[in-house]
């Protein structure tokens, strides 16, 4: 089976000479459709270079990653291509959810059926479709600031599925949550991974959570060590 | 979707606050072009009062309004048998302070011929001034009633009739006394300085005028009048049109160059007001931008979003302030004319100084790295 992320020889350093950091060395990695993958390691290992080359915000110093097929950074790509892939083929989700607190949560969610250019009577279909598939769908109309924590991530969720997108960021997901809301999420998103066919990554501190990974990797130092 | 909007709608106490108080700032700036058009309209109105189309001015002046001028009373004779003119009258103008008990008034005081050009028209209330002495028409902005008395000079005059929006440039309100009042308050000399002129044999001298006016009879070029009168060196003259630019250009040119530079400051204030609350609303949206970013909307979603923030803040800002100065200028001390195209073209600049204003903000949201929102 064709890998979704497909990483190789991917190496990032910021600065040059005496000043240079290498943040990323050499790393290779692939995640299938269906998995649902940890990313581990202290601070300073790597993990947010990381995320942010797979989610195509960074460009890599060398190496090449290859996304649903598609290989990225391979010197044709705009700026404008990038927000496209991100718009139609990634989903993030954040630590504090990062909803738009002037948007109701219904409306969070299609912004970025608005952005991909759907009519409106759809997208509100389908945000309501998400939020009543994660179980959130009686708050469509209130903003983010009246839900609890854990409501506000199943929102945060809905809105990285509102694309289908095949791969999902997932950045400290359950950092804010208890250990039965941490484990409900996670249970969330092995769903998608299984129903959508989509890859999952998940960076994470949260150890009680670690259970939940179909595969673990541990960075330290800009490589991957386990 | 119409991010602003949302965004707006989410802040709208702030939003609110935020355009009153621009609507009060421009409603300044609007009210500064109010008055400018008010002092014009005024000093306009002054020259027109006469219904002149030929001023008989000292020779070598600008007069009345620009330069000091002084003719003898009896060139109102000679400009009157000049081929083409229909009727003459003589004027005299001074600004001077009354009183009404504690009260001080300050009248643009004019002085003409009973039932000749120049006499006051248009009455509110009372009647024209009908006796030789000690009779006054006055606008109604002295704030003084049918019926009272004014100390003006060594004299009481009694308020027989009133005008009304009739004030010289500067916004004090017109006083008509008959010509003999009016050259007696202006050349004649008080007590002491009267006995000293006396003693070395020199009196007022009471037969002068500020100008002569005339009508001329239709079809009568009024520059060919002029050059007729010119011949005489001691005399000059200046058609209506001439004695208007005149008026303009130079009597109420240091009021439009300070005005226009109130203007300029106050638009620049607006400017750097409407920047700063653009540039704090954008920082305040810093994560929310970088989130926007990472999942893919383009600049100009980004872009939108501030610009038209900070249109709605400004739109919304001068309309308020344009209705606020719309339904108060009556209020103000001075006259205040609005034109609908003044209106307009502020908008125009405040549009554009909106645009202007949202740069910054535009410039600090495109530069928001959206790995902000992962965290990083």
């Amino acid at each position: 089976m064709e890998a979704l992320v497909e990483l190789k020889g991917l190496s990032k350093h910021y600065g040059e000479g005496a000043t240079r950091v290498d943040a990323l060395r050499d790393l290779d990695l692939d995640i299938h459709a269906g998995q649902v993958v940890g990313l581990l390691g202290p601070s300073g290992s790597g993990k947010s270079t990381l995320l942010n080359l797979v989610a195509a915000i960074v460009e890599p110093s060398s190496g090449w990653i290859r996304l649903d097929g598609e290989v990225v950074y391979d010197g044709k790509w705009t700026r404008r291509d990038l927000r496209r892939l991100r718009l139609e083929k990634i989903g993030f989700i954040f630590q504090f959810h990062n909803l738009i607190p002037f948007l109701s949560v219904s409306e969070n969610i299609e912004v970025v059926l608005d952005l991909m250019g759907q009519g409106r009577s759809q997208a509100r279909q389908r945000a309501q479709e998400l939020l009543d598939y994660l179980e959130v769908g009686e708050h469509a109309e209130r903003r983010p600031s009246q839900l609890s924590g854990g409501q506000a991530q199943r929102v945060a969720i809905a809105r990285a599925l509102a694309n289908r997108p095949r791969i999902i960021l997932a950045d400290e997901p359950t950092a804010a949550l208890d250990s039965e809301r941490a484990g409900i999420v996670m249970d969330l998103l092995r769903k998608v991974a299984m129903e959508q066919h989509a890859a999952v990554i998940v960076v994470t501190h949260d150890e009680k959570i670690f259970d939940r990974f179909d595969a673990m990797h541990v960075l330290r130092d800009g490589r991957l060590v386990e | 979707m119409n991010l602003a909007r949302r965004d707006i709608r989410h802040r709208l106490g702030r939003f609110v606050l935020t355009c009153v108080g621009l609507a009060l700032l421009l409603g300044v700036v609007l009210s500064m072009v109010g008055i400018y058009r008010g002092i014009v309209a005024d000093a306009l109105q002054l020259v027109r009062l006469a219904d002149a189309d030929l001023w008989v001015v000292e020779g070598g002046t600008q007069g009345p309004f620009a330069e000091s001028s002084r003719i003898p009373k009896d060139a109102r004779e000679t400009v009157a048998r000049l081929e083409g003119v229909a009727e003459a009258g003589v004027l005299t103008f001074q600004i001077a302070e009354a009183r009404q008990g504690q009260r001080k008034i300050r009248l643009y005081v004019v002085g003409y011929e009973i039932g000749r050009l120049g006499e006051p028209k248009h009455l509110v209330a009372g009647r024209a001034v009908a006796r030789s002495h000690y009779e006054m028409v006055v606008d109604r902005r002295a704030g003084i009633a049918l019926g009272e008395k004014l100390h003006l000079g060594s004299k009481d005059f009694t308020i027989v009739g009133l005008t009304e929006g009739r004030v010289d440039s500067g916004g004090n309100p017109v006083a008509y006394l008959t010509l003999k009042d009016a050259q007696e308050l202006q050349f004649e000399l008080e007590g002491a300085a009267a006995r000293n002129q006396a003693f070395r044999g020199q009196g007022a001298n009471l037969n002068q005028v500020n100008a002569v006016v005339a009508r001329l009879r239709p079809g009568v070029a009024a520059e060919a009048v002029a050059r007729t009168v010119q011949r005489w060196k001691h005399l000059g003259a200046l058609t209506q049109d001439r004695q208007e630019n005149l008026l303009v250009s130079s009597v109420v040119d240091r009021a439009r160059k300070q005005i226009g530079m109130f203007t300029t400051i106050l638009l620049l204030v607006s400017a750097v007001v409407i920047a700063l609350i653009i540039y704090t609303m954008t920082m305040d949206k810093m994560r929310e931008i970088a989130t926007l970013k990472l999942i893919g909307a383009p600049d100009r979603t980004i872009v939108g979003l501030i610009v038209q923030q900070s249109l709605a803040l400004g739109g919304i800002g001068f309309g308020l302030g344009a209705a606020l100065i719309f339904m108060g200028a009556d209020y103000f001390p001075r006259r205040v004319v609005l034109l609908p195209g003044d209106a307009v073209a502020l908008g125009g600049v405040v549009t554009f100084v909106c645009l202007l204003a949202s740069l910054m903000g535009v410039r600090y949201a495109l530069k928001v790295d959206p790995a902000q929102a992962l965290g990083g």
